[in-house]
């Protein structure tokens, strides 16, 4: 019924860093999307509330971007010492340099947070059978650059 | 995906500790609910006429039985449109009273407790009914569909009226339809004699099935009303 906030704020959080790459930023938006979700649905049941708060992650991640140009956000939001946490998986590190951010954010969301496939179907406007086929592209390829790699 | 692969991504995207969580968790002061707690919460809620109702229902059955005599099994059964009634009333209280505005602002929505509060008291009802059947039985021969079908009636006609009909007449009006119930459930056996023979069972099949049915559609769309709301 409703939402575990200590377990999603971690995802959120993580994703909300994959976008922005800014731990100070990630952050605040971060609770800025939990004040928003708490606004809007607190006397009324969103049918997914997951799909709902992850699309307001997303709309303030936009929001952030048209702020900032991207030349400005390369400079000044990357953190520094992030390539040196994967310094250790330089195979899967190429691997996922070779897929496109929304690939990327897919992975994350159906394989490091989760998300569950009907919510994911939600968010992306997408049917259960094309988001299984995106994602099991996604899957192939990343496993084909993998195998590449070594 | 393989398992060591979801790892390896996990680590991929880990992101630095956040700085702030604990603060703000602790300031949302929401802890997490499941659909059974907020179910067993909505008990203090509901009134004790309601609880009443049910064990004096069991009483009854239970003193029937002891008269171990089939001709008195109509009684129990036209004690169970009263039963529902409580139940669906009870269900509805506070959109009755105009309080569902209130209720919205407050953390759950009217659309959670009305679903709670309907799951409650109706599996509390189905508990009573089962237990009664279950007294019955050991002393007479009774068929389950006779205890159904009367209490379906009247919790899909109830169900009905509460959303048609606001304020204290709707609350007349179910009891009105509990009482007819109640009468032809114990004035059936004088006009047809062979209402509960089992060659007639067929007959309060369908009944008990339609009534199913309406308090399905009925409960469903008491939870949407409540939703719309908004």
């Amino acid at each position: 019924m409703s939402i575990d906030i200590s377990e999603q704020y971690d995802k959120i959080y993580r994703y909300l860093y994959f976008r922005l790459k800014n731990q100070h930023l990630a952050e605040d938006l971060t609770q800025e999307t939990f004040l928003r979700f708490f606004e809007s649905s607190s006397y009324r049941d969103a049918g997914r509330p997951l799909a709902y708060l992850y699309t307001i992650a997303r709309n303030l991640c936009m929001d952030e971007f048209r702020k900032v140009s991207t030349e400005e956000l390369k400079e000044e939001m990357v953190q520094k010492g992030f390539e040196d946490e994967v310094v250790e998986r330089q195979n899967l590190q190429q691997a996922m340099d070779s897929l496109t951010k929304e690939e990327q954010e897919l992975l994350l969301l159906r394989y490091v947070n989760e998300v569950a496939f009907s919510d994911l179907c939600k968010l992306y406007g997408k049917s259960r059978f094309a988001l299984y086929r995106e994602l099991s592209k996604i899957t192939e390829k990343l496993e084909r650059r993998i195998s590449d790699g070594t | 995906m393989e398992r060591k692969r979801r790892e390896e991504l996990a680590v991929y995207f880990e992101a630095p500790k956040p700085e702030r969580k604990q603060a703000f968790v602790r300031q949302s002061g929401l802890p997490k609910m499941n659909l059974w707690h907020v179910v067993a919460m909505q008990t203090r809620y509901v009134s004790k006429g309601v609880w009443i109702c049910s064990v004096l229902f069991f009483g009854a059955a239970f003193l029937i039985a002891q008269t171990a005599e089939q001709r008195y099994m109509n009684m129990v059964l036209g004690f169970v449109p009263f039963l529902v009634m409580f139940s669906v009333t009870e269900s509805t209280r506070s959109y009755r009273y105009g309080m569902e505005e209130l209720e919205m602002s407050a953390r759950f929505s009217l659309k959670s407790i009305v679903m709670a509060r309907l799951v409650m008291l109706g599996l509390g009802n189905l508990a009573m009914l089962t237990g009664a059947m279950l007294v019955l039985r050991s002393q007479m021969q009774v068929n389950p569909i006779y205890f159904m079908t009367p209490y379906f009636m009247t919790a899909g006609g109830g169900l009905y009226i509460v959303r048609s009909v606001r304020g204290k007449e709707s609350n007349m009006l179910c009891f009105a339809l509990a009482a007819f119930v109640c009468v032809a459930t114990l004035c059936l056996p004088w006009q047809f004699k062979d209402v509960y023979l089992p060659q007639n069972a067929w007959i309060w099949t369908c009944a008990c099935v339609a009534g199913v049915m309406l308090t399905i559609r009925e409960s469903l769309c008491t939870i949407r009303m409540m939703g719309e709301l908004v």
